[in-house]
């Protein structure tokens, strides 16, 4: 410790006293440029994000509009635009599907399951539900609408009874490449393949190349979005998501489907 | 007055200590602010991201789909700038350890989805799901923890805040 001075005791508090004064307004200064310089920084950080957030929303593509008076392909409902397939009574299981023609694993979950699901409904055990969703073409801007163009196709093939034929030729001819989409050929080509001949194949063509059923794609893609389904392929067993190690395992899914009581009513996901 | 030389060597590595903080917030300030601005460009912003999680109600994920890469970028622009310093650490601590969370619980539930953590988002395949989710939950954490350190420390080098916020005042 330094020898203290020699100094009057008042002069000296007056000093400190001095200095805090000195300290304190300065601080309070500081503190009142602090003050300006966040609000304003606020201010400005707020209003930018603001703006951006409206223009990014502003600027969305709007979504083609929902169409109550859609037409339907045979069998297909207008509260939720499922595809019904098999025989079950309203007393069985419900299994919905979501699926979108273009998803690499739609094609695998069909290659695994499309075989035993079609069996189980066949036998009344379930009653299935395909929905489809057009999102991925979103993401392909070449794919040519490919989801929305083979989810219409198959729509005239319902018409003409080959629900199952129709929709699993689809998945066998799907491009390698995500997003590489279909040609209008190939629609028609496996019209033909799958037995869609004469009259029928006239009647295909005709709904094919009109889009008839385009609105109804529209329509299911819209319940996807309003349910927030969460990808293609989702299931759900009487409105219970189906977790994908089931979902993906032909024996499992059937174990669940055995395991599930009635559909509830009103049957709906 | 005690010598100078002594006064400095006593401060010792605290000097260093808003540099530090300079480096954590421009980190983090970064890490917002990409994540951000790639979700707010996505169509429906975090949307399919947010749906992933199946947490959130479907009336929900639309207003959060904007709401949270919303909130990430004025975090973001907060540290950058260095204002609110302390407030948009804790909101930074807070928000990665909900994603921790978030991640952990799709993980225990048996769902494979991308985090959508920088974009993205939606399911993927169950494909080196284990090593993903861990990588992902480490490195929120380690966000997480670099925002606990400007919580402790808020006042840093070439901030526009120059004196502490109110409750970094020693009582």
């Amino acid at each position: 410790m330094s020898p203290q001075p020699k100094k009057p005791v008042d002069s000296k508090r007056t000093a400190r006293e001095k200095a805090a004064e000195a300290r304190a307004g300065a601080l309070a200064a500081e503190r009142r440029r602090d003050r300006t310089v966040r609000l304003v920084g606020a201010v400005v950080v707020l209003a930018v994000v603001g703006v951006i957030v409206a223009m990014v929303i502003l600027g969305q593509k709007k979504a083609p509009a929902v169409n109550a008076n859609a037409a339907l392909p045979k069998g297909v409902n207008s509260v939720d635009y499922g595809v019904k397939y098999g025989t079950a009574p309203a007393t069985a299981p419900r299994l919905d599907l979501w699926e979108d023609f273009q998803c690499p694993i739609c094609k695998d979950f069909e290659t695994a399951n499309g075989a035993s699901l079609k069996a189980l409904a066949d036998a009344g055990k379930v009653q299935l539900y395909w929905h489809p969703a057009n999102f991925i073409e979103a993401k392909f801007p070449n794919s040519n609408l490919s989801s929305t163009r083979a989810a219409y196709a198959w729509g005239c093939a319902i018409d003409s009874g080959k629900v199952t034929e129709y929709h699993s030729g689809i998945f066998a001819m799907q491009n390698k490449t995500e997003g590489g989409g279909y040609t209008d050929t190939q629609f028609l080509n496996l019209a033909q393949q799958v037995g869609i001949a004469g009259n029928d194949f006239s009647t295909f063509q005709t709904c094919f190349t009109g889009a008839k059923y385009q609105q109804w794609v529209i329509n299911s893609e819209n319940e996807f979005q309003q349910r927030a389904v969460p990808g293609t392929p989702t299931g759900y067993l009487n409105g219970v998501e189906v977790q994908s190690a089931t979902l993906f395992s032909p024996s499992a899914l059937a174990a669940a489907i055995a395991a599930a009581g009635p559909a509830p009513s009103p049957s709906h996901s | 007055m005690p010598p100078a030389t002594s006064r400095r060597t006593g401060l010792g590595w605290r000097e260093h200590l808003p540099t530090v903080g300079l480096v954590v917030r421009l980190i983090l300030a970064a890490v917002w602010l990409y994540a951000g601005l790639v979700k707010l460009f996505e169509p429906g912003g975090a949307r399919l991201a947010v749906i992933a999680y199946r947490i959130f109600p479907p009336s929900l994920v639309t207003p959060l789909g904007y709401a949270l890469p919303a909130a990430e970028v004025v975090i973001g622009l907060f540290l950058l700038l260095g204002i609110f310093t302390r407030l948009a650490a804790i909101a930074s601590a807070l928000l990665m350890l909900a994603f921790v969370a978030g991640i952990a619980s799709v993980w225990a539930r048996g769902y494979n989805i991308d985090c959508g953590c920088f974009g993205g988002g939606g399911d993927t395949s169950a494909a080196g799901r284990n090593l993903r989710y861990t990588k992902e939950i480490a490195r929120d954490t380690a966000f997480a923890l670099l925002s606990v350190w400007l919580i402790w420390r808020p006042r840093t080098l070439f901030s526009l805040d120059r004196i502490p916020e109110p409750e970094d005042q020693p009582a």
